[in-house]
């Protein structure tokens, strides 16, 4: 019966396959999603260093190119400026000059009036200064290469009388005139020997706009930002000497304070030198090389806008990105069109398990119902064995025991003491043999009957059998322990065949005690579920010989003791496995024995 | 239709088994229970005892012991036909058989047997419930009316 019930299980659970595809889960797109998300992340992380490393190389190169621009330009002011120095320095060293100033300031000659101002106006011809103007002794302006009236100039007067006081040669730094033009000098002191103090001052004026600014604001390559700056110190300012590139009426006249953060020229003037990355007087972001000049008060900043300047390496980052996202998009489509081909692979592999297992569970059905055929004939073989052994086995014997009796009966007088008993003997053997074929049955009995499960109370059936042992001997002095709502699902005729035989088993086997007892209830958990128990405290057995208790016919103790044939724990058993469950015995000789039994129905 | 007596004390025996025949028919001999005791060896003899030619002059038995399994036609069979023939529908039929199979019994009293005995093998068991069949079937128990 269980087989069968099994059997319509698989059946339906046969004809209703999967009708649905698999559905296609998230799960079937991680991998591809993950392989891409790794080859994403190192192309992109390749892309990166080489785009790093490209910037750094390029910003490098760029650091150099300023670098030695402003170099450049700090050397070519710086020896621009030690010329001019050596230029005083040659006048002051004159002495020609110097008597035929002194002898001119003091004598007035004519002719040496004239020798003086072709000596002063050869300077600007010759060095490209805006004038040369020679002062006599107390700082006033006698004679001059222009026709130019310095005389007002309190720059020029103050700068002068330091130089009378010095007696050397004195650098009047950029400044404004009082025409508002930008202008620097230096002057020399023209000494004679036997006195002390200078004769005479031979000032150098230079207009920065002639040379200075030009070479400046000269760039090598042609850029549209790239600038360079000459700033010196003032008080707590940074002010710019020269002409801005990118704003009119600076020079000389724009300061910015050194604390603005930043700011090229500030750091410059402060002290520092290379190149730097700030924030120009625009507020441009820029790159600047930043280089004191030698000999003056002066720094060149020589700096270019970083948009211009790292124009390539953005350029060149596009590139890489653009690269990048060719090779990933490229990656992506093979993987969608390798995965794909995958997918429809796995999906062919899948309908072909699927079909496999489709065939499979035919050929199981038609196993299962073979076995199902099978069994049922081996059942329906053993319902005819028994039928012709309940039918047949025993009438042979009826005969034994039948004419065994009519031979006693008839002829007894004729036979003697010892054919009486052999005849008596025949009839006994007959007679348990005619037993044993009825054990056998019930044996078979509870094979063959059908199961039906419900819910058993099993406290009252057992108070059921143990009433009705009790009536087969109503003289014995039983103490009878049932616990109570115990409850199981099972068969209850066969629970009630098996309890019959536990119970006359105990009720044999306490014979020999005064007051018997039998105890049921139920005590702990089996794999199977709970243990019910059916304790005596008869005669026990040996335990060496436990295994053998279950099989049927096999007895532990002589006929003669207890009698029997030894089919009631067989039955038992047979009892219990028919509803899943386990039974054993626990027991000694002398002190009882307790069955023990599952029941997983 | 005229009533047909049952005859005083007869008895169809329907055993095939010649052992069990003889016990049985020594068993009521010794009970001297019987006046006549007329034996079917198989069920095609009890229903041609019943039913075949010349049923009419005979007087129908008081009581059938009917054993189950029989060569030709089986025990059961012949209960079903006995039964089904209007004039043989209210015999008393005891069935007297080896087995306690479940199913024979259920078949048995389904088909309308009026008992189920089970020959015990003990001969002196087996003689103590031959007699009180007979005591009971042939002495205590009216029988229906018959109709031939």
């Amino acid at each position: 019966m269980r087989i069968l019930r099994r059997r319509d299980k698989s059946d339906t659970s046969g004809e209703t396959p999967p009708a649905t595809p698999l559905p296609r889960s998230r799960r079937t797109y991680l991998p591809p999603v993950l392989i891409f998300a790794v080859l994403a992340l190192g192309v992109g992380a390749g892309g990166y260093l080489i785009s790093r490393s490209q910037s750094a190389a390029l910003r490098q190169q760029s650091a150099k190119q300023l670098e030695s621009i402003g170099t450049l330009k700090s050397t070519q002011i710086a020896s621009w400026a030690r010329e001019r120095l050596a230029d005083a320095r040659v006048l002051q060293s004159d002495a020609f000059l110097a008597q035929a100033a002194q002898s001119w300031l003091t004598l007035r000659q004519p002719n040496v009036q004239a020798q003086l101002t072709r000596a002063l106006q050869a300077l600007p011809t010759q060095y490209g200064y805006a004038d040369a103007v020679l002062f006599d002794a107390q700082g006033h302006p006698r004679l001059s290469a222009t026709p130019v009236d310095v005389g007002r100039d309190p720059t020029i007067a103050s700068t002068v009388q330091r130089t009378l006081a010095s007696g050397s040669v004195t650098f009047s730094d950029l400044h404004l005139t009082l025409g508002g033009r930008p202008a620097l000098a230096w002057y020399a002191p023209l000494m004679v020997p036997g006195r002390s103090a200078p004769v005479a001052v031979v000032g150098l004026l230079s207009d920065p706009n002639t040379f200075l600014y030009p070479l400046i604001r000269s760039w090598p390559t042609s850029s549209r930002s790239a600038e360079a700056l000459l700033v010196r110190r003032e008080g707590d300012d940074v002010l710019f000497l020269n002409e801005l590139r990118f704003r009119a009426h600076t020079a000389l006249l724009l300061s910015l304070p050194l604390s603005q953060p930043d700011l090229p020229a500030a750091e410059a003037v402060r002290g520092k030198t290379g190149v730097v990355e700030g924030k120009d007087y625009r507020g441009v972001a820029v790159l600047s090389d930043l280089e004191p000049v030698a000999g003056t008060p002066w720094f060149v900043v020589a700096k270019m806008d970083r948009s211009e300047l790292y124009a390539p390496i953005v350029a060149r980052q596009r590139l890489i990105l653009v690269v990048v996202i060719a090779i990933l998009a490229a990656a992506g489509l093979v993987l969608v069109l390798l995965w794909s081909a995958r997918e429809r692979r796995e999906a062919r592999r899948l309908f072909a398990a699927e079909r496999a297992l489709r065939e499979l569970n035919l050929t199981l059905e038609t196993r299962v119902s073979e076995r199902t055929t099978q069994l049922t004939a081996a059942n329906q073989e053993l319902e005819a064995f028994s039928y012709s052994v309940s039918h047949d086995l025993r009438a042979p014997l009826r005969a034994m025991d039948g004419f065994s009796q009519a031979l006693v009966d008839d002829y007894g007088d004729q036979l003697d003491e010892t054919a009486h008993h052999h005849l008596q003997r025949v009839r006994v053997a007959a007679q348990r043999m005619g037993t044993l074929i009825d054990d056998l049955l019930a044996l078979t009995q509870v094979t063959r009957y059908e199961m039906e499960p419900a819910d058993v109370n099993l406290s009252a059936l057992m108070h059921e059998v143990v009433d009705k042992a009790l009536e087969q001997e109503p003289d014995r002095h039983v103490e009878v322990t049932i616990a109570d709502g115990v409850h199981a699902r099972a068969d209850s005729r066969l629970l009630r065949i098996a309890l019959t035989n536990i119970v006359d088993n105990a009720l044999k086997f306490s014979r020999g005690r005064a007051t018997a007892r039998i105890e049921f209830g139920e005590a702990g958990d089996e794999v199977g579920g709970p243990v019910y128990y059916v304790r005596d405290n008869g005669a026990g057995f040996d335990l060496t010989y436990v295994h053998k208790l279950f099989t049927p016919f096999q007895r532990l103790h002589r006929a003669d003791e207890f009698p029997g044939t030894g089919i009631g724990l067989a039955i038992v058993k047979r009892v219990v496995v028919r509803h899943g469950g386990r039974v054993w015995i626990e027991g000694e000789i002398d002190k009882g024995a307790t069955v023990r039994f599952t029941l997983s129905t | 239709m005229a009533e047909k007596t049952t005859s005083d004390k007869k008895l169809l025996l329907v055993e095939d088994n010649p052992d069990d025949r003889d016990l049985t028919l020594r068993a009521l001999r010794s009970n001297n229970l019987v006046n006549e005791i007329v034996v079917a060896n198989d069920g095609v003899e009890a229903l041609e005892y019943l039913h075949g030619a010349g049923c009419e002059e005979r007087d129908l038995p008081q009581l059938v012991l009917l054993d189950l399994k029989l060569p030709r036609v089986s025990g059961l069979e012949v209960l079903e036909r006995v039964r089904k023939d209007k004039r043989t529908a209210l015999l008393p039929v005891v069935i007297l058989t080896s087995s306690i199979e479940e199913e024979d019994r259920l078949r048995g009293y389904g088909l309308g047997a009026n008992s189920y005995v089970r020959k015990p093998v003990d001969f002196e068991r087996f003689t103590e419930t031959v007699r009180q069949l007979g005591m009971y079937w042939l002495l205590v128990n009216e029988p229906p009316p018959m109709y031939g």
